[in-house]
C-alpha cells in the first residue's frame, strides 16, 4: 500500500476520475469526432460514446415479455396482457428462409425433373423410329383437311329432314284441332290394331296359296336332285369322280375344323375314323404302283407326260393317306411341336416357294464354317455301324475292321464304296455263324493284304507337319574351316549350333488326337482368308448368322417382290427437300400409314419363328 | 400323220406398252442355283470395291473470305443458301447451287462469333466481338443501297455464340451470361448465370424448343430451360467442350465436341455417363453438327480433317481431308442430308458429299434398284474379312497417321501400367473403370 502512495500516477488518477464520472445512468452523447477514416457517416453525426457503451452492461432488445410485465401492473390491461402471453406461448415463429444457394439448388432440381419428364415423352417415338425397317425423310405428315371457308356448308346433324319435321308438326296440329272441335276421342292405338287385324285376315288367304306353291317347288327340287345324283353315279369319267371326291374331302376337312372349335369330342371321333382309314390304307396295296393299271401305265410313262403325272398323283394319294395326321389334342401338341418346329426352321425361307415343299440338299456358302462337324459325325456313324464286327473279331490278329471301315468313310465322304456295302450287308450273317464270319474276315484281309492302309493314312497325316519339324543346318561343308585341321571340336560345335536354324513349332492339327480322322487343312487355307472369324454383333448364334448368309437376296435367286423387300434401304431421303426436325405432332399421331407397296408387304410378312434354344 | 405345232399365247410374252419391261421368266428353285452364295459374295466384294473407287467426296471449294472462317448459319428453308462469318468480321451469303458468293458485308469489328437465321429465314442474327447483336435482312439490298443492319443491339456483356429458337421468336446468346432475347425487344428477357466462367457455345434443342445447352470454359456443359429462372444442371468433363449439337430426331440426345480429341453423346436424363464416346480424332474437336436424319453427325477438328460418325458407334465411318485444308473450325450438315460444309483457317469453305461414293444427278429407277441391291449386299457381307478390309481402308495424311500411332502407344502404355499396378496390389483395390466413366468428373445439381 505504501508503494502505491509513493508512486502517484497522474494519468491513472485522471482515468479513474472519468470512470467514476461516467457511472451515472445518464447517457453521455458527444459530438462524434473523426479520428479514423470511415466509409459511412452516421445520420446525425452523433455517436454514443464508446466508453459509455462499454461501461454499461450489454443492451437487450425489448421483448414481448417486458411488454406483458408492464401491462400486468395495471388492472385495466390485465386481460390484454394474458392474451399476449398466450399468443406468445402457443404460436410458432416462421423458420428463417433458406439461404440462396440452397434454395437455388432446390429450384434447379425441380426444373431439371420437369424437363426430364418432358423429354421422356419422346421415348416411344424414338424407339419406333430406331426399330423401323425403313425410315423416310422428311417425315410424311398425315393431314386432315377441314373446309374452314366462310361459305362452307355446315354438317347436317339431324336425321329427320326439315320437310318430315314440318309434316309431323302439322299432323299434330290437325289432330289437336279435331280433338277440340268434334271431340274425337278414338284412340290412335286401337285404330292401328284394327288396321293390322284387317291386313292379317287378308294375308292368310294369300299365304295359303304361297305355301302350297312353295311345297310344290320343294318337291320338284328333291326329285331333280335325286335324278341328278343317279345320273352322276353313272358317269364314267374318273377325273370327274376324282374331283368330286376331292371336293368332298375338302368339305369334310372344313367340317372337321369347325367341329374342332365347337365340339372337341365329336372332332376326336372323326379323327379316330381318319386314323382308321390310314391304317387300312397302309395295309392295302390300293394306291401303290403295283396294280395292273399302274404297271400298264408305267410302260407308257416314259413317253407320256400326263401318264407320269397320273402315276405321281396316285403315289401322292397313298402318301397323303398313310401320313400320320397332326393330332389336335393339347397334350400331344406339346410333344409334336419341337419336331415340327425344327423342320420348319431348317428350311424357313419366307420368300422362296420351293423351300416349303422340298428339303433338298443345298450347297452351303460357308462350308468351311461347319467343316469340322461333318467328318466327325460321319466317323461316328461308321464306328457305330461296324461296332459289332469289331467285338467279334477282337481275337483275330488281322487288320482292324473298324479302322478299315472308318478310313473308307473319311476318305470318300459320300461314296458308297463296295467295301462298305459288303460290310454292312454281311452284318446279320456274322451274328449267326461264326465260321462264316471268320471266312469272310479272311477274304477281306486277303483282299487288302498288300496295302497297309493305316500306315498310309498316318503318313499322309504327318506329311504336312514333317517339314516343319526339321531343323535346317545352315553350315556348309568347308565353311569356316579354312584354317585347317586342329580346330577344337568344341568351337566347331558351337559354330554349328549357331548356324542351326530352328523352325517354328508345328501348328497344332485339328485332328491331332483323333486317330481315325484326317482333316485336310491345306484345302481350307485358301478359303480361310474369306471366312468370318466370329459371329458379328446383332447375331447371337452361329446358326442364325449362317442362315442369314445362306438366304440369297439377288433377283436371280428370289422373286422380284421378295427382292424389292430385301433390298429396301433403311433410310430414304428425297433430293431437294428440307428435313425438318421431329415435330411434336409425332407424339399424338397414330401408326403411320405405309404408302409404298414394298413397305406394306414387309409389314404383312409373318415374323420369323423364334429360334429353338440350342444346348 | 399328226403334226404338232408349238403354239404360244402372245399375251404371255408380248408387252402391252413400250414402257413395260420384258418379262423375264426365272426358276427360283435353289437346287438350280448351287452357287448363289459364292456369286453374291463376289458381287458384294465388287460392290465394296466400286464404292471405294467412286468415293470422291469433294464437291467444290467456295473461296472469297479474306480471313479464316469462324462460323456457319444454315437457312432453315432454303437448301442453296449458307451464311458464313469470318475472323475479320465479314459475313458472306453463298449461293451453293451456283457456287458463288451472293452477298458479303462487314458485320462486326473483330470476329464474327455466331450466325443464326430466324425461324422463317427472313432475318439473320450475327454476334461479334464488338458486344453487338446485329439483325440483317436475308434479302440482299437493292442496287445502289448500302448494306445496313435492320437493328443493332448493344449488349452489356461480351458474346460468344447465338442460337435461334426453331418455333418462336426468341433467341439466346452466350458469353459472360446466357441471355434469352426476344426479336422485338432490345433488352434480354432473361439472363441466366451459373458460376463466373465464360460460356462459349449455345444451342437450342430443335425438338423440345424450350431447352437449351451451353458449354462453359470451366469444362462444363450447362442445361437451361428458357422458361425457368434458374439453370437446370451442369456436368463437368475432364476437358473443355468446344461445341454442342442436339440430335434433331431424338429430343433427349446431344453430342459435344471436346478438346480431348473425343466426342461424347449424352442422354439429357442421364448425364452421369455419356451414352457413347466417339474416338478417332487426333487433335481437339472444334465443331459438330448432326445430320437432319439424326442418324449421323459430322465433326471438324484441329487435326485438319473432318470425320463422319454414326450416332451410335464409337468409331468414324469416314474421314475427309485435302492437302490444302488447314485446321477446320466449323462444319455443317445440309438440311437435305446430301452435303457437308467445312470452314477452315485458310479462308475457304468446302462442300463435300455426305456419302462419299453417292452418284450426283438424276438416278434412274433401274439404277436406284441396283444401288439398293449393292447396299444390301454390302451390309449382308460386312463382317467378312476381305470386304471389311476394303470398306474400312482410308488414306489418311501422314501427320494424322503419326499422331494416331503416338496416341495408340500412349494408350497402350497406360493400359500396361494400370495392369501392372493391379497386379501388384490387393485384388479389388484397383477397380476396372469403363472408358465411358473416365471422362465425366461430376454432375452438379
Amino acid at each position: 500500500m505504501s508503494d502505491d502512495e509513493e508512486h502517484y500516477n497522474p494519468k491513472a488518477h485522471k482515468k479513474l476520475l472519468t470512470a467514476i464520472g461516467s457511472l451515472g445512468s445518464v447517457q453521455h452523447i458527444q459530438k462524434s469526432t473523426r479520428d479514423e477514416r470511415q466509409t459511412r457517416q452516421d445520420e446525425f453525426q452523433l455517436v454514443k460514446s464508446v466508453r459509455a457503451a462499454a461501461s454499461e452492461h450489454k443492451p437487450r432488445a425489448v421483448g414481448l415479455n417486458d411488454l406483458v410485465q408492464i401491462l400486468r401492473t395495471s388492472s385495466k390491461h390485465a386481460q390484454t396482457g394474458k392474451k399476449l402471453k398466450n399468443i406468445q406461448s402457443t404460436k410458432k415463429v416462421l423458420e428463417k428462409p433458406l439461404e440462396k444457394p440452397a434454395a437455388d439448388r432446390i429450384r434447379r432440381t425441380i426444373g431439371y425433373e420437369g424437363v426430364t419428364k418432358k423429354l421422356g415423352r419422346w421415348d416411344a417415338v424414338v424407339a419406333q423410329q430406331r426399330s423401323a425397317e425403313t425410315q423416310i425423310f422428311p417425315i410424311p405428315s398425315e393431314t386432315i383437311y377441314v373446309n374452314t371457308a366462310a361459305h362452307a356448308k355446315p354438317l347436317k346433324t339431324s336425321i329427320q329432314s326439315d320437310l318430315a319435321k314440318e309434316l309431323e308438326a302439322s299432323k299434330q296440329k290437325l289432330h289437336e284441332l279435331r280433338k277440340a272441335q268434334i271431340g274425337d276421342t278414338s284412340d290412335e292405338k286401337v285404330l292401328a290394331q284394327q288396321e293390322r287385324d284387317l291386313l292379317q285376315k287378308k294375308l292368310t288367304r294369300d299365304e295359303l296359296f304361297a305355301r302350297r306353291k312353295e311345297l310344290a317347288y320343294l318337291k320338284m327340287r328333291e326329285s331333280q336332285k335325286s335324278a341328278k345324283a343317279r345320273m352322276q353315279n353313272k358317269i364314267k369319267s374318273k377325273k370327274f369322280h376324282k374331283l368330286q371326291k376331292r371336293q368332298k374331302m375338302l368339305e369334310q376337312m372344313k367340317e372337321f375344323e369347325l367341329l374342332q372349335k365347337t365340339n372337341p369330342e365329336a372332332a376326336l371321333e372323326k379323327l379316330n375314323a381318319m386314323e382308321k382309314i390310314r391304317v387300312q390304307e397302309r395295309a392295302s396295296l390300293r394306291h401303290k404302283n403295283t396294280g395292273t393299271w399302274a404297271k400298264n401305265l408305267q410302260v407308257r410313262a416314259k413317253y407320256d407326260k400326263d401318264v407320269r403325272k397320273d402315276l405321281a398323283e396316285q403315289l401322292a394319294v397313298s402318301r397323303q393317306l398313310t401320313q400320320k395326321q397332326k393330332e389336335s389334342d393339347s397334350e400331344t401338341e406339346l410333344n409334336i411341336k419341337p419336331a415340327a418346329h425344327e423342320e420348319e426352321e431348317k428350311d424357313y425361307d419366307p420368300f422362296n416357294p420351293w423351300t416349303k415343299q422340298k428339303t433338298k440338299q443345298r450347297v452351303e456358302i460357308d462350308e468351311p464354317l461347319n467343316h469340322d462337324d461333318e467328318p466327325q459325325q460321319q466317323v461316328d456313324a461308321a464306328i457305330l455301324e461296324s461296332a459289332p464286327e469289331a467285338k467279334v473279331d477282337s481275337a483275330v490278329d488281322t487288320i482292324d475292321l473298324a479302322n478299315v471301315a472308318t478310313l473308307v468313310w473319311t476318305q470318300k465322304k459320300r461314296s458308297s464304296g463296295a467295301l462298305n456295302d459288303a460290310l454292312v450287308n454281311d452284318d446279320e450273317a456274322e451274328y449267326d455263324e461264326e465260321d462264316a464270319a471268320a471266312e469272310h474276315q479272311l477274304t477281306i484281309s486277303q483282299a487288302f493284304e498288300d496295302d497297309d492302309i493305316i500306315a498310309d493314312f498316318n503318313r499322309d497325316k504327318t506329311k504336312d507337319s514333317e517339314l516343319k519339324n526339321t531343323e535346317l543346318q545352315l553350315a556348309m561343308p568347308g565353311w569356316g574351316s579354312w584354317a585347317g585341321a586342329g580346330i577344337s571340336h568344341e568351337v566347331m560345335e558351337r559354330r554349328n549350333k549357331r548356324l542351326l536354324l530352328k523352325l517354328a513349332a508345328p501348328e497344332k492339327r485339328r485332328d491331332d488326337n483323333k486317330d481315325n480322322l484326317f482333316i485336310n487343312e491345306t484345302s481350307t487355307k485358301q478359303a480361310r482368308q474369306h471366312m468370318v472369324s466370329s459371329v458379328p454383333f446383332p447375331f447371337r448364334s452361329l446358326a442364325d448368322y449362317e442362315a442369314s448368309i445362306r438366304a440369297p437376296i439377288g433377283r436371280n435367286f428370289v422373286p422380284e417382290t421378295a427382292f424389292r423387300m430385301l433390298t429396301r434401304p433403311a433410310v430414304i431421303t428425297r433430293k431437294g427437300q428440307v428435313i425438318e426436325p421431329m415435330d411434336e405432332s409425332e407424339l399424338v399421331k397414330p401408326d403411320r400409314r405405309l404408302r409404298h407397296i414394298v413397305d406394306k408387304r414387309i409389314k404383312r410378312l409373318p415374323k420369323v419363328p423364334p429360334k429353338a434354344q440350342k444346348a | 400323220m399328226k403334226v404338232k405345232m408349238i403354239s404360244r399365247n402372245p399375251d404371255n410374252y408380248v408387252r402391252e406398252t413400250k414402257l413395260q419391261q420384258h418379262k423375264m421368266p426365272r426358276n427360283y428353285d435353289p437346287s438350280l442355283h448351287p452357287l448363289e452364295g459364292p456369286r453374291e459374295y463376289v458381287r458384294a466384294l465388287n460392290a465394296t470395291k466400286l464404292d471405294r473407287v467412286f468415293a470422291k467426296p469433294f464437291v467444290c471449294n467456295l473461296s472469297g473470305h479474306r480471313d479464316g472462317v469462324s462460323c456457319f448459319g444454315k437457312h432453315p428453308k432454303l437448301l442453296s443458301t449458307l451464311a458464313t462469318g469470318a475472323y475479320d468480321g465479314e459475313v458472306r451469303i453463298w449461293d451453293l447451287a451456283n457456287r458463288v458468293s451472293a452477298r458479303s458485308f462487314v458485320a462486326h469489328n473483330g470476329f464474327v462469333r455466331g450466325i443464326a437465321y430466324a425461324k422463317d429465314g427472313e432475318r439473320i442474327f450475327t454476334v461479334g466481338d464488338d458486344k453487338t447483336i446485329k439483325v440483317w435482312n436475308s434479302q440482299a439490298p437493292e442496287v445502289g443501297e448500302e448494306e445496313e443492319p435492320v437493328n443493332t443491339i448493344l449488349s452489356r456483356y461480351g458474346m460468344h455464340g447465338i442460337s435461334h429458337n426453331r418455333k418462336d421468336n426468341s433467341f439466346a446468346t452466350c458469353g459472360e451470361v446466357c441471355a434469352i432475347w426476344d426479336e422485338q425487344h432490345n433488352d434480354p428477357l432473361k439472363t441466366l448465370k451459373w458460376g463466373v466462367d465464360t460460356l462459349h457455345t449455345i444451342s437450342y434443342n430443335p425438338v423440345e424448343t424450350n431447352v437449351l445447352a451451353c458449354c462453359a470454359s470451366d469444362r462444363s456443359i450447362i442445361l437451361y430451360d428458357q422458361r425457368e429462372a434458374q439453370p437446370l444442371r451442369k456436368v463437368v468433363l475432364t476437358m473443355k467442350s468446344n461445341k454442342l449439337a442436339w440430335n434433331p430426331m431424338e429430343a433427349f440426345n446431344f453430342t459435344v465436341a471436346n478438346e480431348d480429341c473425343n466426342l461424347y453423346t449424352f442422354d439429357t436424363r442421364k448425364l452421369q455417363t455419356p451414352l457413347k464416346v466417339h474416338f478417332d480424332h487426333v487433335s481437339a474437336v472444334t465443331d459438330v453438327d448432326y445430320a437432319p436424319t439424326g442418324k449421323e453427325f459430322v465433326s471438324a477438328s484441329y487435326d485438319k480433317t473432318i470425320r463422319i460418325y454414326h450416332a451410335h458407334q464409337s468409331h468414324s465411318r469416314d474421314i475427309y481431308h485435302t492437302k490444302r485444308m488447314q485446321h477446320v473450325v466449323c462444319c455443317a450438315w445440309s438440311l437435305d442430308n446430301r452435303y457437308i460444309f467445312s470452314g477452315s483457317d485458310e479462308m475457304n469453305v468446302r462442300m463435300w458429299k455426305s456419302n462419299a461414293s453417292e452418284k450426283l444427278g438424276i438416278i434412274r429407277p433401274r439404277e436406284r434398284t441396283n444401288f439398293n441391291y449393292q447396299e444390301a449386299l454390302k451390309e449382308k457381307y460386312a463382317a467378312h474379312p476381305q470386304i471389311k478390309r476394303i470398306a474400312r481402308h482410308r488414306q489418311v495424311p501422314r501427320h494424322v497417321l503419326n499422331a494416331q500411332r503416338k496416341m495408340r502407344a500412349g494408350k497402350e502404355k497406360d493400359q500396361v501400367k494400370e495392369a501392372n499396378v493391379r497386379k501388384h496390389s490387393k485384388p479389388g483395390k484397383v477397380p476396372y473403370v469403363s472408358e465411358k466413366k473416365k471422362h465425366v468428373l461430376k454432375e452438379e445439381v
